[in-house]
C-alpha cells in the first residue's frame, strides 16, 4: 500500500486504505488541478470505487484541526511569560539558563552545556556556509565571541557583529562598538600575504593583518589602534593607522580627523572600566546613552578648571554614576529612562 | 507581522537567527496554538505543556544565533516541544516516583459559559463527534492522527518526530482510521462533488 507507490493497486483499496494514502489525503487537502484530472480518469475506469472513493473523501475532510477551547488565551499568557523571562536575560550574562519551574536544576545544567556545545559547533561550521551568523548584546552587557580563527571579539553594549564569508579574507559586519585581537593567518597555499581580516561598517571598512583595536559606529564613527597596523578605507580615501592613532568621523562633518591618543582609554570598557582621562562630560553622557540605552540630560556642567582623570567601574549602573558624581564633582542620578547630571 | 507571509519557512528562520524580533514574534503567533493543542495531545497536563512551551521559546531565543537552519519550521517546533515534554514528565515522574501522566484523555473542555456559547457557535456537532472519537483513540493513534491530518504533515515528518519507522505510523493510523470512520458513521459526513 503505502510503501509501494509506483504499483498501487487502486482498485483494491478500502475507505481506510484511501483515507491513509498519502497521495490521496494530499488531493483531498490540496484539490490541485492535476490529482481532479487523475482521480476524474480513475473513477470513469472504476465507477464501481466511487462510493469508497466519496467515504474516504468526506472522513479526510472531516478531520480538520480544531484548536484548544482556551488555546488563543493560553498562548498569549505564556507569550507574555517568554518574554519577561527573555527581558530579565538580556540583563544576565548570555549562554545561560534561567531555572523555571518545571525543569530540575540537573537538566537546565545539561542543556547549558548543550548550548555552549552547540554555539562552539556552530562557529567552527562558520566558514563553510553562506548563512549569516550574527551576535546581538543588549544596553548594558557586553560579550566575547571568539572566531573561529580563534581571534577574540569584545562586543560592547547595543551591539551586533554578523559573520561574512571566511572562504578567502575574514570579513566581519559591525553595528555599535567592538574590540578586536585578530590573530595572524597565514594562507593555506603558502603564499607570503596573510589571510586579511575585514571589519564592515556603514561608514568605512578596517583592513588588518593581526591587531588590536576599537571599532565604534554609533552617532559618530571611531577607530582606535592599540597595536599593530591597520588601513581604513573610506569612499574616498585610504587612512594608514599606527598604535596609538584615533580616527573620528563624527556626524556633520564626515572629515576624518586623526590625532593621537592612549588607545587604552577608549577599549577599557571590555574590562568593565572607563577610563576618564581626556573625556568631556559630553563624550560620557553619550557612552552612557550608547552603552545603558538612557538618555541623559546635562543640568549643569562640570567646574572647566578641574581636570577629571580616573578609572571608574561599569559592572552596574548604580556604581558607575556614583564614581563619575565623585570624579566630576556633580550629581549623577537615575530617574527611570533619564539620568540627570546637577 | 503581516509582511512575513510571503516569506518561506527558511527565510523566516534565518531572520530570526539574524536577530529579528518580529521573525521570532511571528513564528511564535503563527504556530502557538496549534503547538499547545498538540502538546495537550501528547501529555494531558496543561501546565506542563505551558512550561515547555515558555522554555522552549525561551531556550531558542537565547539560541538564536547558534541555531541550525530549518525549511520546516512547524515540524522543528513539534518535534522540539515533545522532546522537552517526554523529558519533563521522565524527570517528574523520577522526582516524584508517581505513576505515568500519560492519560487516554483529552483535557477538560471549556469551562466557562461564555467559553460554552463560543464552543456551541462555532463548533458543529460533526466536531464534537469527531474529538470525542479522537480522544477516545489511544495516545500513539491520536498523536499520528493529529500530525498526520490536523498538522497535515507527512508520513516521514510524524515517523521522525514520534520516534517510529513509517510502517508502524502507517499501521497505527490505519488501525486509528478504521475506528474513527466506525464512529464517525452516525455522525453526518460533508458533502461531495466529483464531477
Amino acid at each position: 500500500m503505502y510503501m509501494n507507490d509506483k504499483h498501487k493497486l487502486y482498485e483494491n483499496y478500502s475507505v481506510e486504505d484511501f483515507a491513509t494514502d498519502p497521495d490521496f489525503v494530499q488531493w483531498v487537502k490540496r484539490a490541485d488541478p492535476q490529482g481532479n484530472e487523475f482521480w476524474k480518469a480513475w473513477l470513469s475506469k472504476y465507477p464501481h470505487k466511487r462510493v469508497v472513493v466519496e467515504e474516504a473523501r468526506g472522513l479526510v475532510l472531516s478531520m480538520t484541526f480544531l484548536p484548544h477551547p482556551d488555546a488563543q488565551e493560553a498562548t498569549q499568557n505564556i507569550w507574555e511569560r517568554i518574554n519577561a523571562t527573555n527581558r530579565q536575560q538580556a540583563e544576565a550574562p548570555p549562554v545561560t539558563l534561567q531555572p523555571t519551574r518545571t525543569i530540575s536544576l540537573w537538566w537546565k545544567a545539561a542543556a547549558a552545556i548543550a548550548g555552549i556545545l552547540l554555539l562552539a559547533g556552530v562557529w567552527l561550521y562558520a566558514p563553510y556556509s553562506d548563512k549569516a551568523i550574527s551576535y546581538q548584546t543588549s544596553f548594558g552587557e557586553t560579550h566575547k565571541i571568539v572566531l573561529p580563527d580563534s581571534s577574540v571579539v569584545t562586543l560592547n553594549a547595543n551591539s551586533k557583529l554578523t559573520l561574512g564569508r571566511w572562504e578567502n579574507d575574514r570579513e566581519v559586519w559591525l553595528q555599535g562598538e567592538a574590540f578586536f585581537s585578530v590573530r595572524k593567518k597565514k594562507r593555506a597555499s603558502g603564499n607570503a600575504e596573510p589571510v586579511k581580516f575585514i571589519v564592515h561598517t556603514n561608514t568605512l571598512d578596517v583592513n588588518v593583518l593581526g591587531t588590536e583595536f576599537t571599532v565604534s559606529e554609533r552617532s559618530d564613527t571611531r577607530v582606535v589602534l592599540n597595536t599593530g597596523k591597520i588601513a581604513l578605507t573610506l569612499p574616498d580615501k585610504t587612512i594608514m593607522m599606527n598604535p596609538g592613532d584615533m580616527v573620528e568621523i563624527s556626524g556633520r562633518k564626515k572629515e576624518p580627523v586623526q590625532r593621537t591618543v592612549d588607545p587604552r582609554v577608549y577599549s577599557a570598557w571590555k574590562d568593565n572600566e572607563w577610563i576618564l582621562d581626556g573625556l568631556s562630560l559630553e563624550k560620557i553622557a553619550q557612552r552612557i546613552e550608547e552603552t545603558y540605552g538612557l538618555k541623559v540630560v546635562i543640568k549643569k556642567n562640570p567646574d572647566p578648571n578641574i581636570e577629571v582623570t580616573g578609572v571608574v567601574p561599569t559592572d552596574n549602573l548604580d556604581t558607575l554614576l556614583k564614581a563619575l558624581s565623585a570624579a566630576f564633582n556633580l550629581t549623577f542620578k537615575q530617574e527611570g529612562k533619564e539620568v540627570l547630571i546637577e | 507581522m503581516e509582511s512575513f507571509s510571503s516569506y518561506s519557512d527558511a527565510e523566516i528562520w534565518n531572520l530570526f537567527r539574524g536577530g529579528s524580533d518580529k521573525a521570532y514574534e511571528y513564528i511564535y503567533h503563527r504556530h502557538s496554538v496549534e503547538l499547545f493543542s498538540y502538546g495537550l495531545y501528547v501529555v494531558n497536563n496543561r501546565p506542563l505543556v505551558e512550561d515547555c512551551m515558555h522554555d522552549l521559546f525561551v531556550y531558542l531565543f537565547q539560541h538564536r544565533a547558534s541555531l541550525g537552519e530549518t525549511n520546516a519550521i512547524k515540524y522543528y517546533l513539534f518535534k522540539s516541544l515533545r522532546r522537552r515534554i517526554l523529558e519533563a514528565v521522565e524527570t517528574r515522574t523520577r522526582q516524584h516516583n508517581r505513576g505515568n501522566e500519560f492519560t487516554n484523555t483529552l483535557p477538560e473542555t471549556a469551562s466557562s459559559p461564555e467559553e460554552k456559547m463560543i464552543e456551541a457557535e462555532t463548533s458543529s456537532s460533526r466536531n464534537k463527534h469527531l474529538m470525542e472519537a479522537v480522544t477516545a483513540l489511544p495516545p500513539r493513534q491520536r498523536e499520528a492522527i493529529f500530525l498526520l491530518y490536523f498538522s497535515n504533515l507527512d508520513y516521514p515528518e510524524t515517523a521522525e518526530i514520534m520516534g517510529l519507522n513509517i510502517r508502524t505510523v502507517y499501521n497505527q493510523v490505519h488501525t486509528a482510521i478504521q475506528t474513527l470512520r466506525k464512529q464517525l458513521s452516525h455522525a453526518s459526513l460533508l458533502p461531495v462533488f466529483l464531477e
